[in-house]
């Protein structure tokens, strides 16, 4: 026997809303710094280049990565 | 014309096959919901959009009651009736007593369906952080980690390069409200035992309500809530850093919860 709901899976699939957001694939990347090109090293603060000193972001407080 | 105990075994075999019926659509509605989980290509949002579109269809049949009773059985058992049989008013709380139980059982199902939903998302969703991501310095395999939804530095450790990870939205998802999910389903049993207490005391007057009892109430309360909050931090690493502010808000809740259930809105006895 059909399930009784197809009618409502059909309509919620027809009616999805396709949001321009949606990431469809994982990336990986580094921050190169635009002065030396250096990438950022482990255990530093990431908001300042750790080679020339040139600054990423406009903040004076420390950011270290999760890993 | 039929008799009272005619009538009687009628309306039985009526509500009957209404909860049978009402049971069965549950249970469809799980299988059509996990299969469309798995055809969408998990894409659980539509599947939750899908089941709030049968549980307003399934809800409906608990209106054939009211109307029935409204509309055929009680004008024919109040014809039967004499003046001292009163029978039908027995019969009308049968009306009230299956809804509400029909009701207990559709939110139970809820959390069991999402759960399992959420389960079936997540075993999938997490794969994502073991496909072969690669350091975008060296070349070298770099290792996700599976406990934090959201874009993470991955730290090679080959080159010792900071890389950035930018998940895809399904993994970000499990962040949302699938864990959640999963465990509220966990925690089911406390849960229950939480909604015993809070039925003891609903059916006390507000003058019989003791400290004993409301002791009683806060003790499972904080339990269902703390073991809540640490499960959700086994998933979630980051979840670690609110779980006080989490556990104050639940003590915030359930003080504003006492002050208006046993007391004024004021706080006074």
């Amino acid at each position: 026997m059909a399930n009784p709901f197809e009618k409502i899976i059909k309509n919620s699939e027809k009616t999805k809303k396709q949001w321009d957001s949606e990431k469809k694939d994982s990336t990986v990347d580094a921050k190169q710094c635009n002065t030396c090109g250096a990438p950022r090293p482990k255990k530093t603060n990431l908001t300042t280049c750790d080679y020339c000193g040139t600054r990423f972001m406009s903040i004076d407080e420390k950011i270290t990565p999760d890993l | 014309m039929a008799t009272k105990t005619e009538l009687i075994q009628r309306w039985d075999s009526f509500l009957a096959k209404i909860e049978a019926r009402y049971l069965e659509s549950l249970q469809q509605a799980e299988e059509a919901c996990m299969a469309q989980l798995v055809e969408t290509d998990y894409d659980y949002y539509t599947v939750f959009r899908s089941w709030q579109g049968m549980k307003a269809q399934i809800s409906n049949i608990v209106k054939k009651i009211d109307k029935t009773w409204d509309d055929n059985v009680r004008p024919q058992m109040e014809a039967i009736s004499d003046h001292n049989d009163y029978f039908y008013e027995e019969e009308g709380r049968k009306v009230s007593r299956l809804s509400d139980n029909l009701h207990y059982k559709m939110q139970r199902f809820q959390t069991h369906l999402e759960g399992k939903l959420s389960q079936k998302f997540y075993d999938h969703a997490i794969t994502i952080a073991n496909q072969n991501f690669n350091c975008s310095q060296c070349g070298s395999t770099l290792t996700i980690k599976k406990d934090l939804f959201r874009s993470q530095y991955v730290t090679c450790t080959a080159c010792n390069s900071v890389n950035i990870f930018e998940p895809e939205t399904k993994f970000i998802q499990i962040g949302w409200d699938i864990i959640d999910n999963i465990i509220a389903l966990k925690c089911l049993p406390l849960h229950d035992k939480m909604d015993v207490v809070l039925d003891e005391m609903r059916k006390l007057r507000k003058e019989e309500h003791t400290n004993e009892i409301w002791n009683k109430y806060k003790t499972v309360y904080f339990n269902y809530w703390k073991t809540f909050f640490k499960e959700r931090i086994k998933f979630k690493s980051d979840a670690q850093e609110r779980y006080e502010e989490d556990i104050e808000r639940k003590k915030k809740e359930f003080e504003e919860y006492e002050n208006s259930y046993r007391y004024n809105k004021y706080g006074i006895k």
